[in-house]
């Protein structure tokens, strides 16, 4: 007969944030987070409610294992990283996030690479996964530069419940300060993170769920929608996302501001972008901070460090496109994200040629008319969109659909 | 003086020959730094005071402040 | 500033009455779910 904890667990329960359950749950943790000013207590409470709420997104007692596992796995690199670190060898920390990716992408997909892969005999399934391994490679590469390190801290930074599920990717200094008394928000008022938390339950229980009946995830092959429902099911994608994403980003930064801590923003009205390079400036911010400072940033400093000038530019454009591919790749591992992927790296590529060899020849009333007019940014920026969106499709449909899909929205069949 | 020396790298990176810089300047005040002329003025100022810097520290500079801390940190006997 | 205040506090209070009327009652889940 199985136990009462063994029973909840493979039957993976769900907490879905539309619930009174959650609700009563976040009231529950910011009436204590804010009773307990400070000390022990307070951190251990915080761990208490983070443990509650990873419950309902692990899947049977392998994959808790391995969470925890996780969790002391980053502590033990990062005390090994901040105590020997001129003695270990320079080509360590590249090691291990070259490892942390394979890790990310074997777990992710089990099916991958069957023979070499760990997570095909035994699969894990914990929500937030590729945040979590974020979270751990993070502190695992910098636990040299911190002031310092607890383990405490470290458990409550990977686990913290607001970030747990999808983001935004927090860095452990910012959550350090709060979690350690040495930080924190005073809002005068409660009304702005109140008011936070309810525009994000609009946006994402409200407007995206209910717009979803539109989205062109609706479409089966052979369905004979009509040419401008199909467009309008592919643009909305974009949007749909933006409300859902960025509606569970506020609820969750409300949450966390309402506990006085001030979590970083993922979106910056991504309607506005008018390059590739401007969207992602734009969207999902702190993954692209994150890979800029973990991947793009270190792999130009090696380049640039080695390379005579000449011969730096091609490198340093494969190194864009490198970077673009690993974000396609992070949030998927199959042959549409990896599409998606060399589309936006070849976007970018291309705006950053443009903007240094293009634009720039221009003459000055030219560049008036193509690049800093108002209709040509606004033109830009609906491109812009209707470029991420039609390769969103990637995303769901893979590729031969995907095409399939774009061909009869240009009144193909 | 870091601050001078550090001026002039950042000019002739940046491409500004009146630039003038104070500590709390950070990429939204300076134009022409973005995420590529940061790696450049990095490995310019790791050229001129003839020190390394770890990847971590790098990430770390958000302003010119903390350009100047790390390379005393780096170069405690400059000041 | 009282007045300020009320008038937050009536539109926060419109705000959940929508989120109470038309929330979608399917069990949400992301889009951008990431396992």
């Amino acid at each position: 007969m199985q136990s009462g904890l063994d029973t909840a667990l493979s039957a993976h329960q769900q907490l879905y944030l539309n619930s009174w359950h959650f609700l009563a749950f976040a009231l529950a943790a910011v009436l204590v987070m804010r009773l307990l000013r400070r000390g022990p207590a307070r951190r251990l409470a915080l761990l208490a409610f983070n443990l509650y709420f990873v419950y309902f997104f692990v899947s049977g007692w392998w994959s808790a294992l391995f969470l925890v596992g996780c969790v002391l796995a980053t502590w033990g690199v990062g005390e090994l990283q901040a105590r020997l670190e001129d003695r270990l060898p320079a080509v360590f920390p590249v090691l291990l996030a070259i490892a942390m990716w394979m890790g990310l992408f074997f777990i992710k997909d089990p099916q991958l690479l069957p023979v070499v892969n760990p997570f095909h005999y035994a699969p894990v399934r914990i929500v937030g996964i590729s945040y979590i391994v974020f979270r751990c490679l993070q502190y695992m590469l910098d636990a040299s530069v911190f002031e310092s390190r607890g383990l405490l801290t470290l458990a409550n930074f990977i686990l913290f419940f607001p970030t747990l599920i999808s983001g935004p990717i927090e860095r452990y200094e910012n959550f350090q300060a709060w979690h350690d008394d040495r930080a924190h928000v005073e809002d005068p008022s409660l009304l702005p993170a109140l008011h936070r938390i309810a525009n994000g339950m609009i946006k994402k229980f409200v407007l995206a769920d209910n717009l979803m009946a539109w989205s062109v995830y609706e479409w089966r092959p052979g369905d004979p929608w009509a040419v401008p429902l199909l467009w309008l099911g592919v643009l909305l994608q974009l949007a749909l996302l933006y409300l859902d994403f960025s509606g569970y980003c506020d609820i969750m930064i409300g949450i966390a501001r309402l506990m006085r801590f001030k979590l970083c923003e993922n979106f910056d009205r991504p309607w506005l972008a008018e390059n590739i390079q401007d969207f992602w400036n734009r969207w999902h911010i702190s993954l692209s901070r994150f890979i800029r400072d973990y991947v793009f940033t270190p792999l130009n400093v090696a380049i640039l460090r080695r390379i005579p000038r000449r011969q730096q530019s091609p490198l340093v454009t494969l190194a864009y496109f490198f970077t673009m591919l690993l974000i396609a790749l992070w949030h998927g591992t199959t042959w549409g994200f990896l599409l998606f992927g060399v589309c936006h790296g070849l976007a970018l590529v291309l705006s950053q040629v443009l903007k240094t060899y293009g634009y720039a020849r221009l003459s000055a009333p030219a560049q008036q008319l193509l690049v800093r007019g108002r209709p040509a940014r606004v033109a830009r920026a609906v491109l812009t969109y209707c470029f991420v969106s039609a390769t969103m499709l990637f995303w769901h449909f893979g590729v031969r659909q995907s095409l399939v899909i774009l061909v009869r929205m240009f009144g193909g069949s | 003086m870091i601050h001078d020396e550090l001026q002039d790298i950042m000019r002739r990176v940046f491409n500004n020959p009146d630039l003038a810089i104070s500590d709390d300047m950070n990429a939204d005040d300076v134009e022409n730094w973005d995420s590529l002329t940061h790696i450049n003025l990095v490995i310019e100022v790791e050229k001129h005071f003839e020190t390394k810097f770890k990847n971590a520290e790098i990430a770390r500079l958000q302003c010119i402040g903390d350009f100047k801390a790390l390379i005393r940190k780096k170069r405690p006997e400059l000041g | 500033m009282n007045r300020r205040i009320f008038l937050s506090g009536l539109w926060l209070a419109a705000k959940i009455l929508i989120v109470l009327l038309l929330m979608n009652s399917g069990q949400t889940f992301f889009v951008y779910q990431n396992f």
